[in-house]
């Protein structure tokens, strides 16, 4: 199974540490989504997903590519989500024994920062949508096999009956058009 | 420029596959590079010098425990206890005789004459 990530990653096995940034981009946001579902708390996330980047990094020479690197990297998060959630029980008996309810859990609120140094998800979310949806439909059928079903240029191409590099172009061109509209809400550089 | 492209491709799909946080900290990956770059041990010639050190301290007392504390003290004789006793006592005969000749009627006598 060819891997998108393959190249970035033989980079980083043969010593180009910096390359992993590109990773950690690319599945930055899925990752903490998942760990949410698990931790309830997007700072908690952020740390359970940290460390599972951070495992996946020393694991690196260990990885086969015999999958896909998200859908290992998507296990590694699960298992750091399992073991934070173990270790908050023990946290939590522990309190329960010495009578101690201080414990603050805040769900998913966010408190300590301010919207300053956070994206904000829901509203690039909200924006993305409506941009999605005025796209045209060749372009939008490009986005949706490509980035929401993952699949390759080889299966897109039999499916849209169409050469892979006109669906390479119709692809960057629908990219482009939602990039620009995300531009606008991630400019923190 | 490339990083920030990458990034926002991220972004779209974690939003196109409705897989993404609500919030995120725009210093998420910054960070997690920070971690990856900062060097986890810095062993050096001082820290395995004073590793060695801490061994053969701890040998050391754990041998002059053994060796003062746990052991009970014994007095050792200076003398060979298989040494022969060259005088023997009064009732001690060293050398087994024939007695045949003691009648049984004789006087009890402390000086058995046996020969």
């Amino acid at each position: 199974m060819q891997d998108d990530d393959k190249e970035i990653l033989d980079e980083i096995l043969n010593g180009n540490v910096s390359k992993y940034e590109i990773i950690i981009h690319k599945y930055q946001a899925r990752v903490i989504s998942l760990c949410f579902k698990y931790t309830k708390s997007y700072p908690d996330a952020e740390d359970v997903a940290q460390e599972a980047f951070l495992k996946a990094f020393n694991s690196l020479d260990k990885f086969r590519f015999e999958s896909k690197f998200y859908s290992w990297l998507h296990r590694i998060a699960i298992n750091c989500s399992l073991n934070y959630i173990n270790s908050k029980e023990k946290v939590k008996e522990k309190e329960t024994i010495s009578d101690n309810f201080g414990l603050i859990d805040n769900g998913g609120e966010i408190s300590a920062e301010t919207p300053y140094n956070v994206y904000n998800m829901q509203i690039m979310a909200e924006n993305i949508e409506s941009a999605y949806n005025t796209l045209p439909e060749d372009l939008k059928l490009m986005v949706k096999l490509r980035d929401i079903d993952d699949l390759s240029y080889d299966e897109m191409s039999r499916i849209a009956k169409l050469p892979i590099g006109t669906i390479k172009s119709k692809l960057h061109r629908a990219r482009d058009i939602l990039i620009k509209v995300l531009g606008k809400y991630a400019d923190d550089e | 420029m490339m990083n920030n492209k990458t990034k926002l491709i991220g972004f779209l799909k974690a939003i196109l596959k409705n897989e993404y946080p609500l919030y995120m900290s725009k210093d998420f990956s910054s960070r997690v590079m920070e971690k990856i770059n900062k060097p986890v041990h810095s062993y050096n010639i001082f820290s395995y010098g004073l590793r060695i050190a801490s061994a053969v301290t701890f040998a050391v007392v754990t041998l002059f425990v053994m060796d003062n504390a746990l052991t009970d003290k014994i007095q050792y004789s200076k003398s060979n206890i298989d040494q022969e006793i060259l005088s023997p006592t009064r009732n001690v005969a060293n050398q087994m005789e024939k007695c045949e000749h003691i009648e049984d009627n004789a006087q009890s006598s402390d000086s058995l004459e046996c020969k």
